[in-house]
């Protein structure tokens, strides 16, 4: 429990940081071995993912910048609230992550069963279905221009991925970190989006039990892919589910997060496969996990969960006051500095070379408009040369 | 240094959202594309004995050359090779172009890849494989 109040606040501080995120907190606490036994440490990087995966959307709220899982909130849903709003949307991405833990928990007493099979059997078509669903993507762009914009950007992302991938360049364990950093943490650090301050308004209850069966859907069917991660999920949702009312996408999109998070950990279990960074750091610590792990580690996701919800609806209202109060600006170049270091120190030069060309097609795409979805082409491509090729 | 860097950025970035100013980004995208595919053509790899691979090696780009000893398939479909120059070591085939080799137990493979760790295993992932 102690270790579970540990990583909730950590990752609870991470969500007020722009540009830093989750993968990066865990990333330290494995490398250093702050925690020595590989349970509690387990247990931390799990809470710290499962809070983050609420207080994650904080950073987006407040001050317009996003990671892969949370960027569509300022494409599509809010950014810079106000007080008021702020607490409502708060509440939603309670409601909505909660909801998707709840989906998800079902599907853990069949998961030893259907992943392997359903996995087995997708495994030839997955490179298909990937280069189906990044076409389509690109598709569902308006216009003919960003439908080109969108192509470049998912190319020169996936570029990157190409390159560097098995390359050596950079140690394979802090790869992700001057990649995702440049594309979406310095990207929309840097960049001046337009903003629009919304009122929040109730979803109706049968609708919320519409999109949380979308949400079930899309995550368990991501779940299954190589290669899909939460933005391309939640954008798919939006898309099949028909949903675009702002507060109907915070609901969803952290229903999602959190839904895809819990079902990474059943899949590493059942098949091996690592499907999101908390599975992949699982798998660092602990090697293969059986079905009794699992079960303590979805029980580790659950009080984490519950403890996330409380600290963002008791803390909703005093937040809102004290974060209006506080410069933006100042909290910015904070993230960017501990981004800088953190890249300096696992990476070195190569990593900012990586991270400064990453962040100006991260900026391209905010520029030319486009879903910042495109920018997973960086794990996409290279997934689908692979499986395809 | 880092303020520094953010408030240039911030500048380029509020400078007239013109078309230049995206074009100018676009460059400077394929200039860093530019720089990193030299970085990486340049590493080139350590022809080495198997035997010699260790701990520290992780993430270092190596040259194998060796005779395949067995080869196990996944039920994930993916193969694994054990390559044998006297020590062994195992090379993992994730990506198609590899698994459309027609090799077999015994035959003569040259193998540039990277030094990775599996499960405390050491693996070489490779990146070009030369059937001798």
């Amino acid at each position: 429990m102690f270790f579970i109040i540990i990583g909730v606040a950590l990752g609870f501080a991470a969500g007020f940081i722009p540009g830093f995120s989750s993968e990066n907190l865990s990333l330290l606490l494995v490398t250093y071995g702050i925690i020595s036994t590989n349970y509690y440490l387990v247990v931390t990087v799990i809470a710290v993912e499962i809070s983050y995966s609420f207080f994650g959307f904080l950073s987006p709220m407040i001050f317009g910048v996003g990671n892969e899982a949370t960027s569509l909130t300022i494409d599509n849903a809010y950014s810079d609230l106000t007080e008021d709003a702020l607490k409502r949307g708060m509440e939603t991405v309670a409601s909505g992550g909660l909801v998707g833990i709840l989906i998800s928990l079902p599907l853990l007493f069949f998961a030893e069963d259907v992943y392997p099979l359903v996995y087995n059997s997708l495994r030839p078509l997955v490179g298909w279905i990937l280069l189906f669903l990044c076409a389509y993507m690109v598709w569902i762009e308006r216009g003919w221009k960003r439908k080109f914009f969108a192509a470049t950007i998912f190319c020169l992302s996936g570029l990157v991925g190409l390159l560097v991938k098995n390359s050596g360049l950079i140690p394979s364990n802090y790869l992700l970190l001057p990649i995702f950093i440049g594309l979406y943490g310095f990207s929309s650090l840097i960049s001046e989006k337009h903003r629009e301050i919304y009122p929040m308004q109730d979803i109706a209850w049968i609708k919320k039990a519409r999109i949380a069966a979308v949400a079930f859907i899309a995550s368990m069917f991501a779940s299954f892919v190589t290669g899909m991660k939460r933005g391309q999920t939640s954008s798919l949702a939006l898309r099949i589910g028909g949903i675009s009312k702002r507060e109907e996408v915070l609901f969803i999109m952290s229903a999602i997060s959190l839904a895809f998070t819990t079902l990474s950990i059943f899949v590493l279990s059942s098949t091996g496969k690592v499907r999101s960074t908390l599975a992949y750091d699982i798998q660092e610590i602990m090697g293969d996990i059986y079905f009794s792990q699992t079960v303590l580690f979805v029980g580790s996701v659950i009080v984490s969960a519950c403890i996330s919800v409380c600290a963002l609806i008791l803390l909703a209202k005093p937040l809102g006051r004290a974060l209006s109060r506080i410069n933006g600006k100042y909290l910015k170049v904070f993230g960017f500095s501990i981004c800088v270091l953190l890249i300096v120190n696992f990476t070195g030069v190569y990593g900012i070379v990586l991270a400064f060309t990453t962040a100006c097609i991260g900026i391209l795409s905010s520029r030319l408009r486009v879903r910042s979805t495109h920018l997973m082409g960086v794990l996409l491509l290279p997934s689908i040369v692979a499986m395809i090729l | 240094m880092s303020f520094i860097s953010i408030k240039f950025l911030m500048i380029l970035d509020s400078i007239e959202k013109s078309k230049q100013m995206t074009i100018l980004i676009f460059i400077l995208a394929v200039i860093g594309l530019t720089a990193i595919y030299f970085a990486v053509i340049n590493i080139k790899p350590v022809e080495l004995r198997i035997a010699s691979i260790e701990d520290s090696m992780v993430d270092r780009l190596v040259k194998i050359n060796g005779t395949i000893g067995n080869i196990r398939k996944s039920k994930t479909n993916n193969f694994y090779w054990t390559v044998d120059d006297g020590s062994n070591i195992t090379v993992p085939i994730l990506d198609n172009k590899f698994k459309k080799l027609s090799v077999k137990k015994g035959d003569s493979v040259g193998i540039i890849g990277l030094v990775t760790m599996y499960n405390g295993e050491l693996e070489v992932m490779p990146k070009e494989i030369y059937v001798k």
